[in-house]
């Protein structure tokens, strides 16, 4: 049962760490990729790549120290 | 043979880096509560993960079609990337702290030692929390080792990798016997996330049906992509982290 403690340890840290961001962002890219990829090549891998870019852009920028209120 | 150097290097250094992590805790165990009981929870723990990559590595690759395993292993090796690259970054931004296995060894050897002293014999609570910080860690290790294996059909190369991480690091720690903190920790899991990012991007979008132009060799692009979105992101990251402390400062000054 220990490895079943550690898993959920690592799955709860990793959401917790705001890692959901980079999920949510996966679950909407990863579909559109595959979609995209039944259009053109080229542009499932401007969705797949570009949509890696935003994700991270998102997750990084929430991360920033909050601006203090007068 | 790109894929497959990459494969390797990348089970090694994130092995290392996890073992780095482990042995901290193995070596606080050890020195606090004793040794018996810290090497036997270590041991336990890496009988543990071989059971479960054995296990799953096999089963995997035995049951799943290889262009659906490469599609889900892929998608896990970018989340797992992604996160290593996102927190690799904010650390060298800054705005997180870094890594300090000096001050993780400190922290666990307080909290150990207030639970008294051990004795010679067996310890649980040492066994138990060396065998607890080994599965946690070894389990990345194990998921890295199972998925760069299955992904370049070469799972003895990448346990290779991992069982050289794991030489190196548990001769260094027998020998040096103190936090391995002069081990750049941070860079290689800067290093790591670049990698990891770079083969789930590849592995995922041939999952999801895209053809990639140079088959392998796209990974090398990739990974320069990641090389600049790391420095961009950085430099951008440490300006407009500036630019708010100095809005706050100067509100502040106005309001007073």
């Amino acid at each position: 049962m220990g490895w079943l403690v550690a898993t959920g340890e690592f799955v709860y840290d990793f959401l917790a760490d705001d890692g959901w961001e980079l999920l949510v962002g996966l679950a909407i890219i990863l579909p559109l990729t595959h979609f995209a990829a039944e259009q053109s090549d080229v542009l499932a891998l401007v969705v797949l790549v570009g949509g890696i870019l935003v994700t991270l852009a998102i997750s990084l920028a929430r991360k920033l120290p909050a601006r203090k209120a007068a | 043979m790109t894929a497959l150097i990459f494969a390797v290097g990348a089970s090694f250094l994130a092995s290392s880096v996890e073992f780095v992590e482990a042995f901290t805790v193995i070596l606080a165990v050890g020195i606090t509560r004793n040794w018996r009981s810290s090497l036997l929870g270590a041991a336990a723990a890496t009988v543990l993960l071989a059971i479960i990559i054995a296990a799953f590595g096999l089963t995997l690759a035995a049951t799943v079609p290889i262009d659906v395993l490469r599609g889900i292993i892929g998608t896990l090796v970018l989340v797992f990337g992604l996160k290593w690259l996102r927190k690799a970054i904010l650390r060298y931004a800054g705005v997180k702290g870094m890594h300090d296995e000096g001050e993780i060894f400190a922290e666990e050897t307080e909290e150990l030692r207030k639970h008294g002293a051990a004795g010679r014999g067996f310890d649980p609570l040492g066994f138990t929390v060396s065998l607890k910080s080994t599965l946690l860690e070894g389990l990345e290790v194990a998921f890295i080792v199972i998925t760069f294996g299955l992904n370049s059909g070469r799972m003895s190369l990448a346990i290779a990798g991992a069982a050289a991480a794991f030489l190196v690091v548990g001769t260094t720690g027998f020998f040096v016997r103190k936090p391995l903190e002069q081990v750049p920790e941070n860079t290689m899991k800067w290093v790591v996330g670049i990698m990891l990012s770079s083969f789930g991007t590849f592995w995922a979008g041939e999952g999801l049906g895209v053809e990639w132009p140079s088959a392998d060799l796209s990974i090398l692009p990739l990974i320069g992509f990641y090389l600049l979105l790391s420095w961009v992101s950085v430099r951008l990251l440490v300006s407009a982290a500036k630019a708010r402390r100095a809005g706050s400062a100067e509100q502040q000054v106005a309001a007073a």
